[in-house]
């Protein structure tokens, strides 16, 4: 586990340190056994159930955008959901199959977090279209996590400023919430005097494989060749794999 | 004159900035400084700068607005576990010689009630009230993304 995490994490130029690195030293960080036995079945654990302790950690954390490059050994798959896209059609899960999606979760009364990443994404996307993995089929995603306020016909609006390819989804908070909590995405809804309300949420990059499964999650701040090389390490890495 | 100036500024702002700018915010420079276009259906627009105390003395930027805005607020952004937090900057001190820089993904100015909506040609500017002196505007740009780096 850490060491694919360590691969990937190898192959991206990036000069921040990984965040699998990081899980893996926070671990032999941990308070350590006087006996050396001990110490050593903690090791082996971790080689051989590193994969499901890390997904039990990240599921406590309940927020996988924390994971910078992080390859999952079984990526965790994107559960069934039932959203409306920008044009007011229904958006599900087959949406993801056979291609890339990169995901972004925000809202449109986002003043500066989300502009800034969709401009990036709209940049990502126009260049990967040469990418044959990417291609004409990979798309870059929007889903609104404030569906009281973004209806389809505000989304529409509000993706196609920054590429006419976008797509833009959202739902009921019944949709939404098993989904956000399924990729380890976290949102909240907070009160800013009177009406009016932010939404804090993940400011992460969800990579979703043809599968439509999450392998990667790419955490801010983010520029459009960190995410065009992180795409190309993924998936290069899955492509081998499968 | 800069003491009534500032008494009466929520209404003056906009109008004579540019005659008082040299006393204004005693020694603070403002460069940079750009409003994002909205994009369409957003009800509230970002706006960035850079300010550098050039002056002797600490300097506390206390407010922000925009002329042709309801209100405005300098606010930080946080990343608590991997999810963005938006919040009240609260005031900036800056010491002498010290710079704050308001960036895409970071600190910026919230404008929210534009009077009409933000067009890319549009004359903003953008109106800082410090704890010293009067409150210095400068012109406010509109751009789709940030100017290069300098």
């Amino acid at each position: 586990m850490v060491a694919i995490a360590l691969t990937i994490c190898k192959k991206a130029p990036r000069a921040e340190p990984a965040w699998g690195m990081r899980v893996y030293n926070r671990a032999m960080q941990a308070p350590a056994p006087r006996i050396p036995w001990l110490t050593m079945a903690l090791v082996a654990g971790l080689a051989f159930g590193g994969g499901i302790g890390l997904s039990w950690w990240q599921g406590q954390r309940g927020d996988h955008a924390a994971i910078d490059g992080l390859l999952w050994p079984d990526p965790p798959r994107v559960p069934a959901f039932d959203l409306v896209d920008q044009d007011g059609k229904r958006y599900t899960l087959d949406e993801l199959k056979g291609r890339w999606t990169l995901v972004f979760f925000g809202f449109t009364h986002c003043p500066d977090v989300c502009p800034t990443t969709l401009q990036i994404l709209a940049q990502v996307h126009r260049n990967l279209k040469n990418d044959p993995r990417y291609g004409e089929r990979g798309q870059v995603l929007f889903v609104s996590l404030d569906p009281a306020r973004d209806t389809p016909a505000q989304i529409a609006q509000y993706v196609h400023y920054f590429s006419p390819e976008m797509r833009g989804a959202t739902g009921p908070e019944t949709q939404l919430v098993p989904l956000t909590r399924a990729l380890g995405v976290l949102f909240m809804k907070v009160a800013q005097g009177g009406k009016d309300y932010t939404v804090d949420h993940s400011a992460g990059i969800f990579f979703i494989d043809p599968q439509a499964r999450l392998v990667s999650v790419l955490t801010p701040p983010h520029t459009a060749d960190s995410v065009i090389a992180r795409f190309a390490a993924v998936s290069a890495f899955i492509e081998a794999r499968s | 004159m800069s003491r009534r100036v500032a008494r009466l500024a929520p209404t003056l702002l906009g109008l004579t900035l540019v005659a008082n700018a040299a006393s204004a915010c005693e020694g603070l420079r403002v460069e940079r400084a750009w409003l994002r276009l909205p994009p369409p259906g957003a009800d509230v627009a970002a706006a960035y700068f850079e300010a550098i105390n050039d002056g002797k003395a600490p300097l506390t930027i206390t407010g922000v607005a925009s002329p042709g805005f309801g209100g405005g607020m300098l606010h930080a952004m946080a990343l608590v576990d991997g999810q963005m937090r938006m919040r009240p900057q609260g005031d900036v001190v800056l010491a002498p010689g010290m710079r704050f820089s308001a960036a895409p993904g970071g600190s910026h100015v919230m404008l929210w009630e534009a009077a009409s909506p933000v067009i890319a040609d549009g004359d903003y500017r953008l109106t800082l009230t410090c704890a010293e002196g009067a409150p210095l505007t400068v012109p406010l740009p509109v751009r789709r993304e940030a100017p290069p780096a300098p």
